[in-house]
């Protein structure tokens, strides 16, 4: 007797059920795309590349753990796409001041092709709720689940699994629990894979945010007085200053204390500034090459959108600035309590 | 104390153990990241010892371990077996050699997990020829090959609909008739212009 006869008479048919829709994630060269399944009494975690299926069973006896760690992707998403209506609206804001009305044809149609791919997915990606990564542990593996990336769905999923866990191996009490690792599981041994955690309290990330607020001073003082051209001299040499201070903290920041999204906002400030300075420097020839005719009313308002556009990079920049200073502060506050109670924590 | 097996994703330190099935998500107090863990009974479980099996000399033995005491047959092939060599599925018992064979001749659906969408293929040859009408040649009898070739093959672990394939074939269809209408309507205006 064949073995798929025998299963056909000795089992019912299993049911499946949808757990996840399916998600597309850009792989190398074609998308990927992953769904999450409940089958009964076990679990499929499905990955779709090329027309080629594959998937993997885990079963809920053999299920140990599952974790969900909340990440920063929604927020750098929407920093990508901050960063495209920044430089956009820069765009535009120049086309504006060669005479030509962002806000109607034909120029409005360019408005609305700039503008609507990056606020589409900027609403899109905020609407979607926080991102995360989740994993399913057993005792021989921990598979990662593709499909899985909002924390909304994650909630949604993990109660359904749990249901179906606790059916299968009994609810776990945490007393039990805490009770048999404290006589089982010996004290951890730190592995050569664990990465050491050093203590940093940003002072370098302080520097950069305070030569952030600087040069937007020295751009306000350039807006003002356009006239002194000893302070393009003088934004030059503190942009300068300010890009290598800030490229040293981006490197002493890699396996610090330091909040990820703190690390993450530092290098949002690099690249949305140094939009902001490609920008603002070269503009003239940005124009230029988008081809759009100069008539003799804007090229007499060269001086004004000059000084216009010194007013644009010191609000950047002071924004920039101010957001980071208070990261910083916020930080440097947030381990000084913690170091306090770790202090409390060992005297005690 | 720690839980040795589970770790932190950002840091890959081990995670101690009030973090244990809590309603929200905590601090990892290595990196500071956040993380929520669950756990269950299966994670304080040992796999259970394998029983002792020595053969007594009158004893029948397995067929892959000499020394063995045979326990049960191979539904397959009728080997003896021991506890170790036994691989029990949905019921039945298999020897390695007969659970391999049956895997590779993919004759269980359940023990596979690695399948082709011939369907999804099918689909996009189909649209092709629809848009680039000079490869009808090629792309509709390939879009029909994969329909007729693959039409009961399992392309998938889990139930999947059979849209794409009616879908291909529409389109292949369609194809094939515009094509057919542009070359009549082509020769009509050459023979009229003659």
């Amino acid at each position: 007797m064949g073995m798929t006869e025998r299963s056909t008479q000795s089992e019912p048919p299993q049911k499946y059920r949808r757990l996840t829709r399916s998600v597309s994630q850009m792989g190398l060269l074609v998308p990927v795309r992953h769904s999450l399944w409940d089958a009964g009494d076990h679990l499929i975690v499905m990955r779709t590349s090329d027309y080629r299926e594959t998937s993997r069973r885990l079963y809920y006896k053999d299920i140990q753990a599952l974790s969900c760690s909340p990440t920063l992707t929604r927020w750098r998403v929407n920093a990508v796409c901050m960063a495209g209506l920044l430089f956009t609206f820069l765009v535009l804001w120049g086309i504006g001041t060669y005479g030509y009305s962002p806000l109607e044809p034909p120029t409005l149609y360019l408005t609305l092709a700039l503008v609507t791919p990056w606020l589409a997915v900027l609403i899109i990606n905020s609407a979607r709720g926080p991102t995360c990564i989740c994993h399913v542990h057993t005792a021989v593996q921990s598979t990662e689940l593709g499909s899985v990336r909002r924390l909304r769905v994650a909630r949604r999923v993990f109660r359904e699994i749990r249901e179906r866990i606790e059916n299968v191996q009994g609810k776990l009490d945490p007393t039990e629990a805490v009770a048999y690792l404290r006589e089982r599981i010996a004290p951890p041994v730190r592995s050569s894979s664990t990465r050491s955690i050093r203590l940093y309290q940003g002072g370098r990330h302080a520097t950069a945010f305070a030569l952030m607020l600087v040069l937007s001073g020295v751009y306000l003082m350039g807006s003002q007085f356009p006239e002194w051209k000893w302070v393009s001299v003088l934004a030059s040499a503190c942009f300068l200053i300010m890009v290598s201070v800030l490229l040293l903290a981006l490197a002493s920041q890699r396996n610090t204390s330091m909040p990820l999204w703190l690390q993450t906002y530092t290098w949002i400030a690099l690249v949305l500034g140094s939009i902001t300075v490609m920008v603002f420097e070269g503009y003239l020839n940005l124009f230029l090459a988008l081809g759009l005719p100069m008539t003799d009313e804007t090229t007499l308002s060269f001086q004004e959108s000059f000084t216009g556009f010194y007013g644009i990079a010191a609000f950047v920049w002071a924004v920039l600035g101010m957001v980071g200073m208070s990261g910083v502060l916020l930080h440097r506050v947030t381990a000084l309590g913690a170091g306090v109670e770790s202090n409390a924590g060992e005297k005690r | 104390m720690f839980l040795e097996t589970l770790r932190c994703g950002k840091c890959k330190a081990p995670l101690p153990e009030g973090m244990l099935n809590s309603s929200d998500i905590e601090t990892c107090p290595s990196c500071g990241g956040p993380v929520a863990v669950w756990v269950f009974p299966a994670l304080f479980g040992r796999p259970e010892p394998l029983p002792e099996s020595t053969a007594l000399p009158e004893e029948s033995t397995c067929f892959f371990h000499p020394t063995n005491r045979a326990e049960v047959v191979c539904d397959t092939c009728g080997r003896f077996l021991c506890p170790v060599c036994d691989l029990e599925f949905r019921g039945a018992h298999f020897c390695s050699v007969c659970l391999d064979k049956t895997v590779s001749q993919k004759k269980t659906p359940e023990l596979e997990n690695r399948f082709f969408h011939y369907d999804e293929l099918a689909l996009v040859l189909a649209i092709v020829s629809l848009f680039i009408p000079c490869l009808v040649v090629f792309t509709v009898p390939a879009s029909l090959y994969y329909v007729i070739k693959h039409w009961r093959t399992p392309l998938s672990a889990v139930p999947r609909g059979r849209w794409r394939w009616y879908l291909s074939m529409v389109f292949s269809f369609l194809a094939v008739f515009l094509v057919v209408m542009w070359i009549v309507t082509v020769i009509d205006n050459v023979s009229f212009y003659y």
